[in-house]
């Protein structure tokens, strides 16, 4: 499966090489290249070109305004994936900000699930 | 051995059936006649007072509620004269209480050792106590065959006093466990999310913990049904914050959980076990 994985740090970046090693094609976006920098993935210039080549992505980023971002903001991931895709958020972030964010994303036809990772 | 075993409550009972399983000779006293008839049914002897459990025994043991009774009950213990006597105390009560009274025994010529326990009344039941024990290496070493009939994790922690403080630590993480799980349960449900839903994931991450796993299945059973009831735990964390004053120690978190336990024994929930605070959570925030 093409998985996008935006949020290359000290927990995106194993949890997308467990995705590589499950034989899943990656493409990644960071905001600064340098942090894609070793890994098996295709890199992308924006998270909507990263949207549009894959059904599934992953964000683990820091904050809500982060993933509020990345999800919404301009050349934002809701501008690329197609409808039927499903973006997964597993950064911690505010229950009302995930709410908000599924609304948004949703009405654009994608189908956007959160799984906070735990072990925080 | 010859063994003298004093209250016979909830916990005190099944640890001293357990020592006549482990074959030893039991002489029991409580306070209550009638609390000693499944003891004496079960081969014990009956003393007409503490200072009669002690005598004739290498070790006597008492298992009753507060410091005042320990203190009353090892007074009568040292007027028994015994000679080499061992006097063990598996009661929760302050570390400082514990110290005094093994001073005073010492004086006496008794060896004193505070052994309280950790497990509740299943533990007391399987034999499967934790215990923690505080007093000399030669007072340990003599009481250790009758903690081998009665619980499975055994540690001498150090000298007189030890034990005690060890079970003052083990109160302050359950205490604070138990308000930490009901938290999490009252903010899942304040949010519109299954708690049940919330305990499953939360099982698998560093949230793990016995009391997310055992209490935490309870509250979501609402089975408030002691268990340890909550103005035990009261009594006990009244007893860490006594000893934090005393030392100048600040413990904000058990300060709180204090408090919230406090709170239930004033509103006619003492009688429930501790987890039932997840109920005054909901009551203080509207989500009856």
């Amino acid at each position: 499966m093409k998985v996008g994985f935006i949020g290359l740090g000290a927990m995106g970046r194993p949890m997308a090489l467990h995705l590589h090693r499950a034989g899943h094609e990656l493409f990644v976006w960071a905001r600064r290249p340098q942090s894609a920098a070793g890994l098996p993935a295709t890199l992308c210039a924006t998270p909507a070109e990263l949207g549009r080549n894959c059904a599934v992505v992953f964000t683990v980023v820091t904050s809500s305004a982060d993933v509020e971002s990345v999800a919404l903001g301009k050349d934002g991931l809701s501008e690329g994936m197609a409808s039927g895709s499903i973006l997964v958020d597993c950064s911690t972030i505010a229950p009302a900000s995930a709410r908000h964010i599924a609304a948004k994303a949703g009405r654009k036809r994608h189908t956007p699930a959160r799984c906070p990772g735990l072990r925080r | 051995m010859n063994i003298g075993f004093i209250g016979l409550g909830i916990m005190g009972r099944p640890m001293a059936l357990n020592l006549l399983k482990g074959g030893h000779h039991l002489t029991v006293w409580a306070r209550r006649a009638e609390s000693m008839q499944p003891l004496l049914a079960a081969g014990a002897k009956a003393a007409a007072n503490a200072t009669e459990a002690a005598r004739g025994n290498e070790l006597v043991i008492s298992m009753v509620a507060d410091a005042p009774d320990v203190a009353e009950v090892m007074r009568a213990v040292a007027a028994a004269g015994q000679a080499g006597l061992v006097a063990v105390d598996m009661s929760t009560i302050a570390p400082a209480a514990a110290r005094k009274i093994a001073e005073d025994l010492a004086a006496a010529g008794v060896d004193f050792v505070d052994a309280p326990v950790s497990g509740g009344e299943v533990g007391a039941i399987a034999g499967t106590l934790s215990i923690m024990a505080g007093g000399s290496e030669h007072a340990f070493a003599r009481a250790k065959p009758a903690f081998e009939c009665m619980g499975k994790n055994i540690v001498h922690v150090g000298e007189s006093g030890a034990g005690q403080v060890t079970k003052a630590a083990n109160q302050i993480v359950t205490g604070m466990g138990v308000l930490a799980v009901a938290e999490a349960f009252a903010f899942a449900a304040k949010n519109g999310v299954d708690r049940s839903k919330v305990r499953e994931a939360l099982l698998g991450g560093f949230a793990y913990s016995k009391i997310l796993e055992n209490h935490g299945q309870r509250m979501l059973d609402r089975n408030f049904k002691p268990g340890f009831k909550s103005w035990m735990h009261e009594k006990d964390l009244n007893i860490v914050m006594q000893t934090a004053h005393e030392l100048g120690l600040c413990l904000p978190g058990s300060a709180a959980t204090a408090q919230m336990f406090n709170a239930m024994v004033g509103s006619g929930m003492g009688e429930e076990d501790s987890i039932a605070v997840l109920k005054l959570l909901e009551r203080l925030s509207g989500q009856e």
